[in-house]
């Protein structure tokens, strides 16, 4: 891990070093310098150190989730990551409206990647029924590891609650919705990795866990239980 | 699951409203919202949906973290470039 932190510090260096070179770029110079052939090609390594720099900033704060990737697959994997990202900040140029600044506006696009991949990287050797268990009966009891409560009472009322829950996760949700919300409430999957497992994209997969939230939302206050009622009945002081 | 990530669930689930963005517009917001707080504004007061999806949505929270470090980071870098000329030599 040291070898790995000394070689992210030092592309880290090499970066900040390549940045000083210059002051800034405006905006309307990025726009400028992207979009004009004399100048395009440093425009472009420059910005391409920028998104290198996010993504080593980004790894690092997830350092422990790569430690089997040797140094230079690392390295490889935040060059690839920043390369990615450069051709959709091209691709996307002509959308950039300058309400943000540039580079901010270009490094959401490196992040995502990075992002993507490192959630696959965990998750890519296990099957698909590991992952999100579909056709297996799902019990909020067997994932609630902790909801036996001191005082008996309070057992019966939180199994009440989990019971009602569960009920509307079999009866009210589709088989979709019920797929996306255990395999990323219950099991913790990625977002992502769901998304890739069903065939589709993450904003549908959000899309399924907010309708399975405002099912649950509508399932709980029908029977009349508030936010208070359930957090109080789970132990919140 | 323990109880305080169940918790942390029901107060998502009780949260949950009918004006809600998805990924894909706050994707497209998070830039001004970071530049909002690297600026030391609030992002909350213009942005009070893209702080609710960011609240729900694990994923989007990780990539808006992400830009804002990336940012801070520029930001600095760039302060300190400004506080010593020789640098930019």
């Amino acid at each position: 891990m040291e070898g790995e932190r000394g070689t992210m510090e030092a592309s880290q260096k090499r970066v900040r070093e390549t940045m000083n070179r210059e002051r800034p770029r405006t905006n309307e110079e990025w726009l400028a310098d992207l979009g004009t052939q004399e100048t395009r090609a440093e425009a472009l390594a420059d910005l391409r150190e920028y998104l290198l720099k996010a993504v080593y900033v980004y790894l690092d704060r997830y350092r422990e989730d790569l430690f089997d990737l040797s140094r230079s697959e690392l390295e490889q994997m935040a060059e690839d990551f920043a390369q990615d990202a450069l051709l959709q900040v091209l691709d996307k140029l002509e959308t950039f409206r300058g309400e943000s600044k540039f580079t901010t506006w270009a490094y959401r696009f490196v992040i995502n990647e990075a992002a993507a991949e490192l959630r696959l990287h965990r998750w890519r050797t296990l099957s698909t029924e590991a992952v999100i268990g579909e056709g297996e009966e799902v019990s909020l009891l067997s994932f609630l590891s902790d909801a036996e409560a001191a005082d008996p009472e309070q057992t019966v009322a939180r199994t009440e609650i989990l019971v009602v829950m569960q009920r509307v996760i079999e009866e009210d949700l589709t088989r979709r919705q019920r797929v996306a919300l255990v395999s990323i409430k219950l099991r913790g999957v990625p977002v992502v990795e769901v998304a890739e497992r069903l065939d589709t994209t993450p904003n549908t997969i959000y899309k399924l866990i907010y309708d399975a939230r405002k099912k649950l939302k509508d399932g709980l206050e029908r029977r009349h239980y508030s936010q208070a009622d359930v957090l109080a009945i789970f132990g919140e002081e | 699951m323990k109880l305080e990530s169940f918790r942390q669930w029901i107060r998502q689930i009780y949260a949950t409203r009918d004006d809600e963005l998805d990924c894909d517009a706050v994707f497209d917001l998070i830039p001004r919202y970071v530049d909002k707080e690297i600026a030391g504004e609030d992002p909350t007061i213009d942005f009070p949906q893209v702080e609710h999806h960011l609240k729900q949505c694990s994923r989007c929270r990780d990539i808006y973290v992400g830009v804002l470090e990336a940012a801070k980071l520029e930001e600095k870098e760039e302060a300190e470039r400004a506080a010593s000329p020789s640098l930019q030599l």
